[in-house]
C-alpha cells in the first residue's frame, strides 16, 4: 500500500524494502566470477568509407577510379597481403596483430539502398524490408533482459538511437550519466537542489489512487534509482587520460558504467560525420584518427581493469561508399554505397581479416560493390553466441551466424 | 446506456467543474480556473462549440505568427539548411498550440501528423514538409475522404512512401499498404493481393519534381489495366481519366465499414480512452458515417457525448511529450517556447514532430512512461518553474498570476498547494503526495528574514510547488 508508506529517499535499500521494488532492485549485485557479457555499439553515422578504412593494396583498378582519394600504398597498416587499414587506424592495426581485433569487409546485403533513411533502418532493425517497424534488433532482444531501466544505454546525444528503440520499452538515451537524476534549481551543488530532489521522490511514492498514476509513479521512482546507479558510476569513476572528443568522453562514459558493475548488457555510442560527400581524406584522417584513439583508450582501460573479455565492441554503419571518387582535387569524396567495413574488438572476439576482398571489376549498375557477407549473420552470431539470446526470433529465419567471437 | 447519446446536464450529472475541466483536456491542452469558469457559463453544448467551430482563419494570431517566426529566424544557430528550417516548422508549431484561442484544432492537427505519419529525415525537403502540414491545417476537420485524398496526392507522402516511383512496370506497394492498414482499414483487414492491386492503381500518382512538388498523374507510368480491390471491379483507364481509378478506390475504402470503426476507434483513442470500450466505437462509426466522414461533426458528437463524461475514463490518458510540454506552458503562460530549447528537448522526450518513429506514427499511453523522457520531463518542468511567468491573458480569460499567489498564500503552505493543485491539476494530488509537498514547504522553504527575504522565499515556494506539481503522477494523465 503506497499511500501509507513514506518513501525514505536515497539508498537502494530503502526501496528494496518496499512493495514498489521491483525484484531486480533487491537482487544482489553480481561478483565478478559472474560477470556479464556486455557489447558496445560504436555507430559511425553517416556511411563509412570501407575502402578507405580498409584499402585494397594491389589493385591498379582503384587508383583509376579514386586518383584523389587512394593513399600510396606505403602509408597503409598492412593487414596480410592483399589489404591495409588506413594510416590513422593505428591503435586498430596493433590490436589486430594481438589477435583482438576481427576486421569484416563486404558487409552489406542483397538488396541495397543508396538511401541513409532507408539503409540505417535496416541496419537497426535488422531486417532489410520496405516497412519500417519502429523497433531495433538490439531493442527486441532487450525486452527479454529484466526490467531494469539500466539493462540497455545510449550514452550521446540524448536521443535513442533506433537499434535501441524495443516494441514497447525504450532504454535511455543520456547525454552524461548525469542525465537520469532528478534535479533541483540551480544545479547540483546548490544548497536546496538535494532537498527538492528527495522531496519529488518522497511526493512519489507517496502517490497513489489509481492503477495510472500508480504505474507513472512506480516508473519515475524506477528512474530515479536509475540516475542514482549512474551518477555513483560517475563519481566512482578513476582518475585517468581520455582522448578529447565526444566519442571518447563517450567511451570513458561507457567504461564508468561497467567499472562500476552495472547490469547494462548493451552500451551505444555514436560517432557522426561519416557522410564524405566532398574532402573526404581530410575528413576521414580527423574521424578515424579518433575513433582509433577513443577505441584504443577504451580497450587499454578494459585491460587494465581485466575486463576485456566481458567486453566486445562492435561498429556498425548504415552502408559503404561509392567506389569512384566524385568532385575534384582538393575537395574530392564519395556517394552513397553498398557494402562496407565492420570491426569487432575484445579479449573474446574472433580476429582476423574475414569477408571476400572487394572485386571492383564486378560492380552494380550504381557503381557500387557486392556484398560478401550478410550484415544479420553478423547480428545473428552477437546475438546467439555472445549475449545468448535468441536470434531467429529477433532477426527472422535465414540468417546462421557467422562467428564474431570465439566458441 | 446509449453511449454516444448526448449528455444532458440536470438528467445526466451537472455541468460542473470536473467535467469542464476534462473537456478542456481531451479536446484542448488543459485551462486554468478562471477558462474553466468561462467553460461553466457557457453551458455543456456551447462550451463544446467552443472548441469544434474554429474558423478557418486566425488573422490576430496569424500575424503573431509571422513575428515570431521572423524572431525565430534571427535566433543563434538557425542556419538556412533543411534541418534548421524544419526545427522552426516545429517550434512555430508549438507557439501556436501553445497560442491558440482553437486548441482542438492543434490537437486534430497532431492526431493526423501521427496517423499519416513522415518523417523528415527521409523526404528532406523543407518546401514538403510545410506543405503537408498546411494541408493538414486546412483539412483537420474535414471530411475524412477529402483529407485522405489530400494525403494521397501529398508531395511529402508520395515520397515518404514512395508512391512517386511506382510505375506501371514496378509497382511500389509502400504506400498501398499503409493506405490500407494504416490510413483507413486497419490490419488484416485486406488480403496481399488487394494491396497490389491498389498499388497498381496509383501507378503514376508522382511528382515532377522531388523538392518541390506539386502532385502530378503521370498517365504514362499508369497501369491501365482493370484491377480488382476487395472484391469490387475498378475498371482501367487510359489516359488522364487513369487518375479517377486512384479515387475510386479512396471511396471505396471510405465507404467500407471497416474504415469508419478504424478511423472512429482512433478518435475514441485519443480522445476517451487508450482502450475504448467497442460499443462507443461502434456507436462513433454509426455516427461518421452518419456524419457523412465528417471529422469535425463526429468529434462534436463524441465530446458532446455520455461516454465521455463518463468518470471512470477521466484522468485515464497518458499525455505525449508534446501534450506535457504545451499544457504546462498553456497553463503557466510561457510565451517564448524557443528560448527554452523546447525542440531539443521534445527530441530527447522522444517525440520530435516530422519525425515521428515510424509511418505507424508514435508510440500512446503507458509506453510513453520511459526513464529517460520523464528525466527529460522533469528538467522541463524545472526549467518551467523558474521562468517569469506573465501575466497575460491566454485564451480567453487570465492565467494565474503566480506572484499575486506566493503573496496570499506566504503562511500557509496547504493553502498554496490547494490553489495550485486547483489550476494545474484540476483534481487533488493524492493526500499522502499533498502531505509530502506541504512538508516540503515548510521545512525547506519556511519564510524568514527581511521583507525582501521573505518575498524571494515566497516567489521561490510558488516555483517549488509548480516543479514538483508538473511532476507529479497526476499531472501526466488527462
Amino acid at each position: 500500500m503506497l499511500s501509507r508508506r513514506t518513501f525514505l529517499g536515497t539508498s537502494v535499500t530503502a526501496l528494496g524494502g518496499m512493495a514498489l521494488g521491483p525484484a531486480w532492485l533487491r537482487a544482489a549485485p553480481r561478483s565478478r566470477t559472474n560477470a556479464l557479457r556486455r557489447l558496445v555499439v560504436i555507430e559511425l553515422r553517416g556511411g563509412l568509407d570501407g575502402l578507405a578504412a580498409l584499402q585494397p593494396m594491389h589493385d591498379a583498378r582503384l587508383e583509376r577510379v579514386r586518383p584523389t582519394l587512394a593513399l600510396e600504398r606505403s602509408k597503409l597498416l598492412a593487414l596480410g597481403e592483399d589489404c591495409g587499414l588506413h594510416p590513422r587506424l593505428e591503435q586498430l592495426a596493433a590490436r589486430w596483430r594481438d589477435k583482438q581485433l576481427g576486421v569484416w569487409r563486404g558487409v552489406g546485403h542483397d538488396q541495397p539502398n543508396l538511401s541513409h533513411f532507408e539503409s540505417r533502418d535496416y541496419w537497426d532493425e535488422g531486417r532489410v524490408t520496405e516497412v519500417r517497424s519502429g523497433a531495433g534488433w538490439l531493442g527486441v532482444y532487450g525486452e527479454e533482459l529484466e526490467a531494469d531501466p539500466l539493462a540497455m544505454l545510449a550514452i550521446g546525444a540524448g536521443s535513442l538511437p533506433g537499434a535501441l528503440r524495443g516494441r514497447t520499452r525504450r532504454p535511455p538515451a543520456v547525454r552524461t550519466l548525469g542525465g537520469l537524476s532528478f534535479r533541483g534549481p540551480g544545479g547540483a551543488r546548490a544548497s536546496g537542489a538535494a532537498d527538492r530532489a528527495a522531496a519529488l521522490e518522497r511526493m512519489l511514492a507517496a502517490s497513489s489512487g489509481d492503477p495510472e498514476r500508480e504505474f507513472f509513479a512506480r516508473a519515475a521512482l524506477e528512474t530515479a534509482d536509475a540516475g542514482r546507479r549512474l551518477s555513483a558510476a560517475e563519481k566512482a569513476r578513476p582518475a585517468g587520460e581520455w582522448p578529447r572528443s565526444s566519442l571518447a568522453a563517450d567511451l570513458a562514459a561507457v567504461a564508468a558504467v561497467i567499472d562500476a558493475d552495472l547490469p547494462t548488457r548493451v552500451l551505444h555510442v555514436v560517432q557522426n560525420g561519416y557522410d564524405t560527400h566532398a574532402d573526404q581524406n581530410r575528413s576521414l584522417e580527423r574521424l578515424l584518427g579518433e575513433l582509433d584513439a577513443a577505441l584504443g583508450a577504451f580497450l587499454v582501460h578494459l585491460e587494465r581493469s581485466g575486463r576485456l573479455d566481458e567486453v566486445l565492441v562492435m561498429t556498425t554503419s548504415e552502408f559503404g561508399r561509392r567506389v569512384a571518387e566524385s568532385g575534384d582535387g582538393g575537395s574530392a569524396g564519395t556517394d552513397h554505397g553498398t557494402a562496407g567495413v565492420q570491426f569487432f574488438a575484445g579479449g573474446r572476439v574472433r580476429a582476423g581479416l574475414f569477408g571476400a576482398p572487394p572485386d571492383l571489376g564486378r560492380l552494380d549498375a550504381t557503381g557500387n560493390l557486392a556484398a560478401s557477407v550478410d550484415f544479420r549473420r553478423l547480428y545473428a552470431s552477437v546475438l546467439s553466441q555472445w549475449l545468448g539470446a535468441d536470434a531467429e526470433r529477433v532477426l527472422g529465419p535465414g540468417f546462421p551466424p557467422e562467428a564474431v567471437v570465439l566458441a | 446506456m446509449a453511449l454516444l447519446s448526448a449528455f444532458e446536464p440536470g438528467r445526466d450529472g451537472t455541468w460542473d467543474r470536473a467535467r469542464a475541466a476534462h473537456l478542456a483536456r481531451r479536446a484542448g491542452f488543459g485551462a486554468t480556473p478562471a477558462q474553466i469558469d468561462h467553460l461553466l457559463e457557457l453551458g455543456l453544448d456551447a462550451a463544446v462549440d467552443s472548441f469544434v467551430d474554429w474558423p478557418d482563419e486566425e488573422p490576430a494570431l496569424e500575424r503573431e505568427e509571422a513575428t515570431f517566426g521572423s524572431a525565430l529566424a534571427d535566433l543563434d544557430g538557425m542556419q538556412d539548411g533543411t534541418q534548421d528550417a524544419v526545427a522552426r516548422l516545429r517550434l512555430q508549431w508549438l507557439w501556436r498550440m501553445v497560442e491558440s484561442a482553437y486548441p482542438l484544432r492543434e490537437k486534430l492537427c497532431l492526431l493526423w501528423h501521427d496517423h499519416f505519419a513522415t518523417a523528415e529525415s527521409k523526404v528532406l525537403r523543407i518546401d514538403l514538409i510545410r506543405g503537408q502540414y498546411a494541408t493538414i491545417q486546412r483539412l483537420c476537420g474535414a471530411s475524412f475522404r477529402e483529407l485522405v485524398g489530400a494525403i494521397a496526392r501529398d508531395p511529402a507522402m508520395l515520397v515518404y512512401l514512395d508512391n512517386r516511383v511506382s510505375k506501371k512496370k514496378h509497382p511500389n506497394e509502400n504506400f498501398a499498404r499503409e493506405l490500407v492498414e494504416l490510413f483507413t482499414l486497419g490490419v488484416n483487414r485486406y488480403e496481399q493481393r488487394d494491396v497490389a492491386e491498389i498499388a497498381r492503381v496509383f501507378t503514376g500518382w508522382t511528382t515532377p519534381d522531388r523538392n518541390r512538388g506539386p502532385f502530378e498523374f503521370d498517365s504514362g507510368d499508369h497501369d491501365s489495366n482493370d484491377k480488382l480491390v476487395l472484391g469490387q471491379s475498378v475498371p482501367g483507364r487510359r489516359g488522364a481519366a487513369g487518375e479517377q481509378e486512384g479515387d475510386e478506390v479512396l471511396d471505396l475504402l471510405v465507404a467500407r465499414p471497416e474504415c469508419a470503426k478504424f478511423i472512429a476507434g482512433k478518435l475514441c483513442a485519443w480522445f476517451v480512452s487508450h482502450v475504448p470500450p467497442p460499443e462507443l466505437v461502434e456507436a462513433l462509426a454509426a455516427e461518421f458515417v452518419e456524419q457523412r466522414y465528417s471529422i469535425r461533426e463526429t468529434v462534436r458528437a463524441l465530446l458532446r457525448s455520455q461516454a465521455f463524461y463518463d468518470p471512470r475514463f477521466q484522468f485515464q490518458l497518458h499525455k505525449t511529450p508534446v501534450e506535457w510540454a504545451v499544457g504546462a506552458a498553456r497553463l503557466i503562460a510561457v510565451r517564448n517556447v524557443h528560448l527554452l530549447g523546447l525542440d531539443q528537448r521534445l527530441s530527447r522526450m522522444g517525440m520530435r514532430l516530422f519525425e515521428p518513429p515510424s509511418v505507424a506514427g508514435w508510440e500512446s499511453g503507458r509506453d510513453w512512461a520511459q526513464s529517460s523522457q520523464i528525466a527529460e520531463r522533469f528538467e522541463l518542468a524545472l526549467a518551467y518553474s523558474t521562468l517569469a511567468h506573465s501575466r497575460r491573458e491566454v485564451f480567453g480569460a487570465p492565467a494565474a498570476d503566480f506572484q499575486a499567489l506566493g503573496t496570499q498564500f506566504a503562511g500557509d503552505s496547504a493553502a498554496l498547494v490547494d490553489r495550485l493543485c486547483a489550476h494545474l491539476l484540476q483534481r487533488e494530488l493524492a493526500p499522502a503526495a499533498r502531505d509530502v509537498l506541504v512538508a516540503y514547504l515548510d521545512e525547506s522553504l519556511p519564510l524568514q528574514g527581511d521583507e525582501s527575504a521573505r518575498e524571494r522565499q515566497s516567489r521561490e515556494r510558488v516555483r517549488a510547488a509548480v516543479h514538483l506539481l508538473l511532476c507529479s503522477p497526476e499531472f501526466q494523465l488527462a
